[in-house]
């Protein structure tokens, strides 16, 4: 099968089979790994992460019974890493804000369509969430990063929290309000 | 028109969450629609900008079970790499032992083929030389 077949095919049928694992590693590698960093702020963890969350993955692929997107299944095993990881790392809360490379990830942003104005707002904007998420609660955060950063559904975030559908809310809704309130909205 | 939409209202419209009731406000609400708007284009920048940032390639962690199995390769190479040494090493050794018996089974036979006992031969010398 060709690698984009079988990519397409891994994104319709939750069910995969065992060969389809490199296609899998290679469709959601980014993902995983973004969210680490999101969560994590450091590379060099987040790049270890994303390999123990494909490593986890690998060896529970036999038992993978497609219950869940395999994207949901694989982020149920990074929260599960970055909760473990924010637990062993939580005395270096100031060193990881120190690392995020807020100057780094903000030159992502560029838009040709804003003036210059408006792109500086942006770049403010965005430094104001990157900042208000570093200091979420844990769940809040997760939360938070699982819709606005990974895009899933609110759905999906509760089966790879293991949260209810309105607990996902909650937290969102608490965590939207924090980032507001860092942008200098109101509550 | 109510007023404006309120902090959850809002925070469900950017959820996707939001009912008809919301849209309505958002569509004839300018106001609102701009602090939306501007809120969700933040998010998206959010998004952007992490998407932008580099991502490291694919490295795979060895599991345990390929790792015990690169261990036992390692020692059946190992062992495929000693055994002829060890062979060969015994084989020669072998060969040693067999050579110190052969030549102590020749000053057996050699003990064994005297007329008289080696202790007695200085003295058979001397009644030889007599006898001339």
């Amino acid at each position: 099968m060709e690698p984009a077949a079988t990519a397409s095919a891994i994104m319709e049928h939750p069910v995969p089979e065992t060969g389809d694992f490199d296609a899998v590693v290679q469709l959601y590698w980014p993902r995983v790994f973004r969210f680490a960093f999101a969560s994590l702020r450091e590379r060099s963890a987040a790049e270890a992460l994303t390999q123990d969350c494909f490593l986890h993955a690998y060896l529970a692929w036999g038992r993978f019974r497609g219950e869940a997107s395999i994207q949901t299944w694989l982020m149920r095993i990074a929260v599960n890493l970055v909760r473990d990881a924010s637990r062993n790392r939580r005395v270096q809360f100031w060193k990881r804000l120190q690392t995020a490379d807020a100057e780094e990830i903000g030159r992502g942003i560029c838009d040709g369509r804003l003036s210059p104005e408006q792109e500086a707002l942006l770049r403010e904007q965005v430094a104001g969430i990157w900042k208000a998420t570093a200091s979420l609660p844990e769940r809040q955060k997760t939360v938070f990063l699982l819709r606005f950063a990974q895009d899933m559904t609110l759905l999906e975030i509760a089966g790879a929290t293991g949260l209810s559908e309105n607990a996902v809310k909650v937290h969102l809704y608490r965590a939207l309000r924090a980032v507001r309130m860092q942008m200098g909205g109101s509550e | 028109m109510n007023s404006h939409l309120s902090s959850e209202e809002m925070y469900q419209w950017l959820s996707g969450e939001h009912g008809a009731d919301v849209e309505e406000h958002f569509r004839e609400c300018p106001a609102c629609r701009t602090e939306l708007l501007q809120f969700r284009s933040a998010l998206a920048g959010f998004r952007t900008s992490l998407e932008n940032s580099p991502v490291p390639a694919v490295r795979r962690k060895q599991s345990s079970q390929r790792l015990s199995r690169w261990v036992l390769a390692s020692a059946a190479l190992s062992l495929l790499v000693a055994a002829p040494v060890w062979w060969s090493a015994r084989q020669q050794r072998a060969a040693e032992q067999a050579k110190a018996d052969e030549l102590l089974l020749e000053r057996v036979q050699a003990g064994l083929s005297r007329s008289v006992p080696a202790s007695m031969e200085p003295l058979m010398q001397l009644i030889s030389r007599e006898d001339q």
